[in-house]
């Protein structure tokens, strides 16, 4: 997908989502974009996980939409990727999941694949292009950690950004773990790419963007900016468990990469994921970050925040606008062996 | 028998169990009281003419998810501690001695000898026993006795309605070892001819309550509602709520004029198809 010829705008999704989607609970805002594919007869169905209590709060406008939900609490989710802490509290909250189409045969189709683990059928039946099912399917395994002997889930991020020669923002799913969500849809499509340039995922973007910007089209603008925000991203790969998270990182939303001096500028910074390293808290509101040869530097307005490469590992940087992959900073915290 | 006074204090379905404690129907009751209502209760139920006794231990109370507070099966205990916001069980009954076996039994954590105490049928203490030995210890993954103990494949007997516990609306307060018990039908019988024999419009309207079509959930929530069959197989249409938690899901979701069709692998209420796994659907006649 390449970037519509609109003009940039401020990156501001509170205000713009806090204006658009007032009306729509909380829960359901990041999914707006998915439901109304769904009722357009654009994509086959959605598959919702929420706590009963979003349920909730949500069941009038659910009702009002007008589609057909299978709920489900079967089978449970394992959160193996995140850390142990959140794991345990993310498995003690009741949740339900949501299987929503336009039909109840399809509605129930899809539970029963979910049921019986058919996960190829279960992605075709979501309407995921081939390549990325396949890749979900060979990526997506539960592992035991050689090194802190937890059980732990492949990064599926990682793994995608490996198999990422270069980068289409139309493939940017990283905002889903962050607070964007809360402000409405904050990607183009819900599933994991097979990689972060995957042209069949782009396709789809593309016909999702046009929902988009024909139900909201302020919004599209908006989250055109965000995902091609530039993004740092760790690995967890070596980090003790109580760190482990998939989407370690920090977005600089609205601002601009100076690949030469590694350096992001402009904008305001917002962590995504659990928002912490082993060598610190990711931090919000930074008008400038860059990775230096020893460590990742946050300038704030009246400080500077450091996180030692020696402590996380040195970040990759993502400039989704321009479509590059920064490896060459890439690096494994010392002391630690890989898995 | 509206036990006005005592109304103050304990549950409705609390206060019909001292009655028929009272009428010796059943040897004894325990009940979870707050502290600061301790002495008031007490006064009541000692005007009653029965005695009672204080538990020792706190009783903290674990709300089930979508059940507006309700906590009997899954509360648990801890050494009675200075904090006065929790609350303690209070045992009443004929005899002091008893209770005093009943109160060492139940903080003991001997759940057989404490049913059998209360009175309850031997094969429901058995049956609920053995559930809470096979699950696990986390509160979070405790599930409902109702759910693992009643199949949903034909009417049941009113009487042993026990989904509307949490609505304070049943005849018996604990769960029968299945949907057809003859011990637990035969008991909530005598129950029910003396509450008909004391106060005939009271027995009338429970009675009425209890026989109900109701939804029976672990985490979405207990629906009772009475409804029309459509015809054709084509399942109910819910012509009447009855009684529902509005922070429950199937709350939240469902409508009077919805169609409820129980299928063999889902249970559709309105729009929404809930898994027979987690839904279990009561025709209680």
């Amino acid at each position: 997908m390449g970037v519509p010829a609109i003009p940039r705008m401020q990156v501001r999704p509170d205000i713009v989502g806090g204006q658009l989607f007032k009306s729509v609970p909380v829960a359901l805002r990041c999914s707006q974009l998915e439901l109304a594919a769904v009722r357009r007869g654009s994509k086959p169905a959605a598959l919702l996980c929420l706590t009963t209590d979003q349920i909730v709060s949500s069941g009038a406008y659910l009702r009002a939409l007008g589609l057909r939900f299978v709920v489900a609490s079967n089978p449970p989710s394992s959160f193996l990727q995140i850390a142990l802490p959140e794991r345990m509290h993310l498995r003690v909250e009741p949740r339900v999941r949501l299987y929503v189409a336009r039909t109840d045969h399809a509605a129930r189709s899809l539970a029963e694949c979910e049921v019986q683990s058919d996960f190829s059928r279960l992605g075709a039946l979501l309407g995921y292009p081939e390549c990325c099912i396949a890749a979900a399917v060979a990526r997506d395994r539960d592992v035991r950690d050689r090194l802190f002997d937890v059980e732990r889930q492949t990064n599926l991020i990682y793994a995608t950004l490996e198999a990422s020669k270069s980068l289409n923002f139309a493939c940017n799913i990283l905002l889903r773990d962050s607070p964007v969500c809360q402000f409405g849809p904050s990607s183009l499509v819900s599933h994991y790419p097979c990689s972060f340039d995957c042209c069949k995922t782009a396709d789809l973007a593309r016909a999702f963007y046009d929902i988009l910007a024909d139900e909201w089209p302020l919004w599209s603008l908006q989250l055109v900016e965000l995902l091609q925000s530039p993004l740092i991203l760790w690995s967890d790969r070596w980090w003790p468990p109580h760190f482990w998270d998939e989407m370690a990182g920090v977005v600089q939303l609205g601002g601009t990469v100076d690949s030469s001096s590694r350096r992001i500028s402009g904008g305001w910074s917002l962590p995504i994921g659990l928002g912490r390293t082993p060598g610190g808290a990711l931090v919000a509101d930074a008008i400038e970050i860059q990775i230096k040869e020893d460590a990742t530097v946050f300038r704030l307005s009246h400080r500077e925040h450091v996180i030692s490469h020696a402590a996380a590992g040195s970040p990759v940087l993502l400039d989704w606008r321009r479509g590059h992959i920064e490896r060459s900073c890439e690096r494994q915290p010392s002391g630690i062996s890989p898995t | 028998m509206e036990f006005p006074r005592l109304r103050w204090f304990v549950t409705r379905t609390d206060a019909l169990q001292l009655t028929f404690t009272k009428a010796g129907l059943r040897p004894a009751v325990r009940f979870p009281v707050a502290f600061d209502q301790i002495t008031g209760t007490v006064d009541a139920i000692e005007a009653l003419g029965l005695s009672v006794i204080v538990g020792f231990d706190a009783v903290v109370p674990h709300p089930v998810v979508g059940r507006g507070g309700f906590s009997e099966w899954s509360s648990r205990r801890i050494a009675r501690a200075s904090d006065r916001a929790s609350s303690c069980y209070l045992y009443a009954g004929h005899n002091p001695k008893y209770l005093e076996r009943l109160r060492c039994a139940d903080e003991a954590g001997d759940d057989e000898d404490t049913g059998g105490l209360l009175g309850y049928p031997r094969c429901c203490v058995r049956q609920f026993s053995r559930l809470r030995a096979a699950q696990n210890s986390s509160l979070a993954s405790l599930v409902d006795p109702v759910l693992q103990s009643y199949k949903d494949h034909a009417a049941i007997d009113w009487r042993l309605n026990v989904s509307l516990l949490c609505y304070d609306t049943a005849l018996i307060a604990y769960v029968p070892c299945s949907e057809s018990c003859p011990a637990a039908i035969g008991q909530a019988s005598v129950f029910f001819d003396f509450l008909s024999q004391q106060n005939g419009p009271i027995a009338q309207r429970l009675k009425k309550k209890l026989v109900t079509f109701v939804v029976h959930s672990n985490h979405y929530g207990v629906l009772s509602f009475s409804g029309i069959d459509l015809p054709h197989g084509r399942g109910l249409r819910i012509t009447n709520i009855h009684h529902r938690a509005k922070d429950s899901v199937i709350g939240s979701l469902v409508q009077v004029g919805d169609r409820v069709v129980p299928g063999p692998h889902y249970l559709t209420l309105g729009a929404v198809d809930f898994s027979r796994k987690d839904v279990k659907f009561f025709q209680f006649t």
